[in-house]
């Protein structure tokens, strides 16, 4: 019986013990629970106002130059694919993606125009977007992006606000389509808002590709043939 | 007999008044009872060719019922603005005017193209392809497409391709998805986002199903109004829309016929005054022209009681071709002025050549019972009753009320005499001679008129038309105007495995892109099973372990992980599912299989388009060897109504010649009066080919019709004037015979008026004829008779 009785108060014991460690975490998650849910209340309620200020701050933006960092984590690889190059933008809708390290290779679009160039690939090869499909979606994304054409990406994804300051945005596509190919988009903006200074393409199957925009400059003149 | 007759009823007039209304009555109430058909084949041979089989399955051709609708953007208005105002504007057409609406391979067939495009090697690849594999296994080749993928991967849009790089390094899909563009109808339409889209990318294309039929006039004219409407309200300002469809030309043809009958009638019912007028002033003369309306309903009843239904096209013709009884009541009415004579007499006096007329008006038709078109055949078994019962009425009931009363048009002996004086010596030799040179010239240039059978030939394209089908043609490349050959089976397995045959001959006399078929990308079971076995041949271990090994070699070296490549390899051996018609209807083809897919319950048929041009003369021997292939060109089918037609035409001439003259002897029984009579005849279709073939026009259906009429007005004209010349009939001949021909040009050489091709060439037709033949009638004929009292003298 005593040994009965000792189990009871030692069971008791740890059952008490426990019920304040759990009622403990209980209201500690409810308590951080509510504080989360609050914030999401902030962020999607800061949503709008951050993209009407994104979108005000790049309508003053007519050109933009900077150097790029691209890096590609792709199972297909055993290392990270890490590439150096440089970005151009005119509008309402030129720009340049060039890569200069591991390999020299680039593309300029300008309206429905294009030309790509290759290390070993001679002369520039000019394309039409039309006969591009790929291509064509790429052009359209970079505009949207750079323009911050909210309009269009609105139609095109679902889009949270993770983060304020700099402002940083998660764009899940709407269509079965585009939702086939990538997860989600995060694209990070300048600290004054007015341009893009990180994409990261996160693809369905885990892998994702991050793009970093550094050195940027802002409505500098463009060389002349920045885009032909 | 016939002044008997004449005075039997003489005294009974009521009574045959009621019996002829009553006999009338009843043929307009059986006509009213008889079913119509519309069928346009009745202008098509229907002996000893195919031509109304062809005809049928042209009209399957994937845009002949549809409305073409373009869409171009002006030089600031961007490709996706243009996509926007094409879905808008499909969005807006509804049914019941429009049933369907398509823009382009429905989008969203992405991921089964891709599959396609790398899983589907075993079904489709063949021997002709193992060069290109064979060549892409060398491992310089190798390296340089594995490098390729690296650089591709490395592009900003290599996520994009990455599925599609990975699966198929060695780009075989090089060798499948050129097979996509044989489904495409349209010669140089691209797709892009699902839209068809011009070379130069300015333009795009909607094809609307509607159930509205191209013969439809109202009905077209309401889908072409829904049509304008829903443009005006839906695409913005920068944005062509043109369409093109059979439904412009129904309502452009069946509009200029409106306008030109306003113009037609118009002139033909004041030069019709005029004559009145002018030559008989006579309230009761009006009776003659009221005698082919009359007969119109009866005749097409009696002709409907044979022939089951009767044609608007017989009905159409029908009523123009009547027209030529017109002149039997002219001679009895200018002969019945003559009040000297009793009318008993005077009609007895004309029995015989009003039954020469009306005999060797049927003589001419008969010789059309004989022709290979169903229509002609109809036409003419009409027209012989209509001609009969007119010949009846003529004899038996009108003398009774154009009976003159008030004077004498007794013409006196001596002008008669100073008539005849014109036609003697040398005055008659001018007339001959100047007559014998123009038809000499005529004959020499009537030689140079072709016969065309194509029915478009006759259809009035205006230049917007035109302009807007050579548009479409420079813009888009051949789309309307290709050849057809279907491919059938009992099953869609047996249709497939004969357009496979088809295609194989087809490869050899066209390249690749001017052939629009399903046999690229939806072969056979059999095919698909045969192409199977070949490509196992072909993957033994050795060459796959090789494979495995340059990939492996070449990818270590520019970072690849060791499994990046394994599912290109893994595919290379498995088995793919058979490709199958639901696979490429779930991939968003829908439109363009209903296009290539006819089914019923004891067939299937399978279309490709060709281009309708040399080549297919070697292709139509091969193709009657392939069981169940039928090749049908448009300029074949057009070669072979225009060689009928012109066979029609000299048989035609011939028979009805033949017929005519054998008439004319049983009835004249002298040779130089009989080939006297024909004289007409003669100049009148000499005057037709000799005028139209040195203005360079062509011999169409329309024609043929008209011609049958100026064999019977000629024929007429001359067996009454001989009587008058020879035979010592009625002085009023020469008037009855003048009127008779202005009356025929009033009411159908007015038609030349017309801008219709169809009524033009009617008009055109009798014009010439008429023309050629009323001088011969009034002046040669006098004179060659003329000539001949000279030389009896």
């Amino acid at each position: 019986m005593k040994i009965f009785r000792s189990l009871f108060k030692r069971g008791g014991l740890i059952f008490l013990l426990l019920s304040l460690i759990f009622g403990s975490i209980a209201v500690a998650a409810e308590v951080s629970g509510r504080r989360v849910e609050a914030e999401k209340k902030e962020i999607v309620n800061s949503l709008e106002p951050t993209l009407k200020r994104i979108r005000e701050a790049a309508s003053g933006v007519e050109t933009i130059t900077s150097t790029m960092v691209q890096e590609k984590y792709l199972k297909a690889f055993a290392e990270v694919l890490k590439a150096h190059g440089r970005f151009a933008f005119e509008r309402p809708d030129c720009w340049r993606w060039e890569l200069l390290e591991p390999v020299i290779s680039g593309l300029s679009v300008c309206g429905d125009k294009g030309r790509r160039w290759h290390e070993k690939g001679g002369q520039p090869q000019s394309f039409t977007l039309a006969d591009e499909p790929w291509l064509r979606h790429f052009a359209t994304q970079v505009t949207a992006w750079t323009t911050a054409d909210f309009g269009y990406l609105k139609k095109q994804y679902a889009i949270v606000l993770l983060k304020s300051e700099p402002p940083s945005l998660e764009l899940t596509p709407r269509e079965a389509a585009a939702r086939s190919l990538i997860a989600s988009l995060e694209i990070t903006f300048s600290v004054d808002y007015r341009y893009v200074t990180s994409i990261i393409i996160r693809e369905v199957d885990g892998d994702y590709t991050a793009i970093s925009f550094l050195d940027v400059n802002i409505n500098q003149p463009l060389p002349e043939d920045s885009f032909r | 007999m016939i002044e008997r007759l004449h005075l039997v009823f003489a005294s009974r007039r009521r009574l045959l008044v009621g019996i002829v209304l009553l006999l009338l009555a009843g043929g307009w109430l059986a006509f009213s009872r008889l079913p119509f058909t519309t069928d346009v084949a009745a202008l098509l041979p229907d002996r000893g060719n195919r031509a109304v089989a062809d005809f049928h399955l042209l009209a399957k051709a994937p845009l002949a019922r549809r409305v073409v609708l373009r869409l171009r953007a002006d030089s600031g208005v961007g490709q996706s603005e243009l996509f926007k105002a094409a879905e808008e504007l499909a969005a807006g057409l509804n049914p019941p005017l429009f049933t369907r609406v398509v823009s382009g391979p429905a989008a969203g067939g992405e991921s089964a193209l891709l599959s396609f495009a790398v899983s589907q090697w075993a079904n489709l690849l063949n021997d002709s392809d193992y060069d290109f594999i064979r060549a892409s296994l060398a491992p310089d080749r190798i390296e340089k497409a594995l490098r390729s993928a690296y650089l591709k991967l490395l592009q900003p849009t290599g996520f994009l391709q990455k599925e599609m790089i990975l699966a198929d390094p060695l780009e075989f899909r090089n060798l499948v998805f050129p097979r996509l563009a044989s489904l495409n109808p349209i010669g140089r339409a691209r797709v892009v986002d699902g839209h068809f889209l011009s070379e130069d990318g300015r333009e795009t294309m909607l094809l609307l199903e509607t159930p509205i039929e191209i013969t439809d006039f109202k009905g077209s004219q309401r889908l072409l109004a829904e049509l304008d409407r829903v443009v005006k309200d839906v695409v913005p300002p920068g944005i062509k829309v043109m369409p093109l469809s059979g439904h412009l030309y129904t309502v452009a043809n069946a509009t200029a016929i409106q306008r030109d009958m306003v113009v037609v009638v118009s002139a033909s019912l004041v030069s019709l005054v005029l004559i009145f007028m002018l030559f008989m002033r006579r309230r009761r003369a009006l009776l003659v022209f009221l005698l082919p309306v009359a007969i119109l309903g009866p005749a097409l009843a009696l002709t409907g009681l044979i022939e089951g239904s009767i044609s608007a096209i017989t009905i159409g013709f029908g009523a123009v071709l009547l027209g030529v009884t017109i002149d039997y009541g002219l001679h009895l009415y200018f002969s019945l002025q003559n009040c000297e004579k009793r009318p008993g007499l005077i009609v007895a006096a004309l029995a015989a050549p009003l039954s020469g007329a009306g005999l060797t008006t049927i003589g001419a038709f008969a010789a059309q019972l004989f022709s290979t078109l169903p229509g002609q055949r109809q036409l003419a078994l009409f027209a012989i009753f209509g001609v009969f019962l007119a010949l009846i009425l003529s004899l038996l009931v009108l003398p009774h009320f154009l009976r003159g009363e008030e004077e004498s048009t007794e013409i006196s002996p001596s002008l008669l005499k100073k008539r005849e004086l014109r036609y003697r010596g040398r005055s008659a030799w001018v007339i001959v001679m100047v007559w014998a040179l123009f038809l000499g010239l005529a004959a020499w240039q009537a030689v140079k008129v072709q016969c065309v059978g194509d029915l478009r030939e006759v259809n009035l394209v205006s230049p917007s038309l035109r302009a807007a089908e050579n548009d479409l043609k420079s813009v888009w490349g051949e789309v309307r105007g290709r050849a057809l050959i279907f491919a059938q089976g009992r099953n869609l397995e047996e249709a497939l495995q004969a357009n496979d045959q088809l295609y194989s001959v087809l490869r050899r006399e066209f390249a690749l892109s001017e052939i629009v078929s399903l046999a690229p990308v939806l072969p056979s079971f059999q095919s698909q099973r045969n192409n199977r076995w070949g490509w196992q041949d072909f993957w033994t271990p050795e060459r796959l372990s090789e494979l495995r090994r340059k990939i492996s070699d070449s990818s270590r070296k520019l970072g690849f992980s060791e499994s990046a490549f394994a599912p290109f390899t893994k595919a290379l051996i498995s088995e793919p599912p058979f490709l199958t018609e639901s696979f490429w209807r779930q991939a968003g083809f829908s439109p363009l299989l209903d296009a290539s897919i006819e089914k019923d319950s004891e067939s299937v048929t399978i279309l490709t388009l060709v281009p309708d041009q040399p080549p297919l003369e070697a292709v139509f021997t091969a193709c009657e060897q392939i069981p169940g292939v039928r090749l049908v060109s448009p300029q074949a089918f057009s070669r072979v109504v225009s060689a009928a037609i012109a066979k029609d035409l000299r048989q035609f001439i011939v028979l009805a010649l033949i017929f005519v003259a054998l008439i004319l002897l049983a009835l004249l029984r002298n040779l130089y009066q009989v080939l006297l009579a024909l004289l007409p005849v003669a100049a009148g279709l000499l005057s037709m080919f000799g005028i139209m073939g040195a203005l360079g026009l062509s011999f169409n259906l329309f024609n043929l019709v008209a011609a049958i009429l100026i064999i019977g007005l000629g024929v007429d004209y001359g067996i009454f004037m001989v009587y008058r010349l020879f035979r010592g009939s009625d002085a009023a001949t020469e008037r009855a015979v003048l009127v008779s021909g202005l009356t025929t040009l009033a009411g159908f050489g007015v038609l030349i008026l017309a801008r219709h091709p169809a009524l033009n060439s009617i008009g055109l037709t009798v014009l010439l004829g008429v023309g050629g033949a009323l001088p011969t009638v009034l002046w040669v004929l006098p004179a060659l008779a003329g000539l001949k009292r000279d030389e009896i003298r």
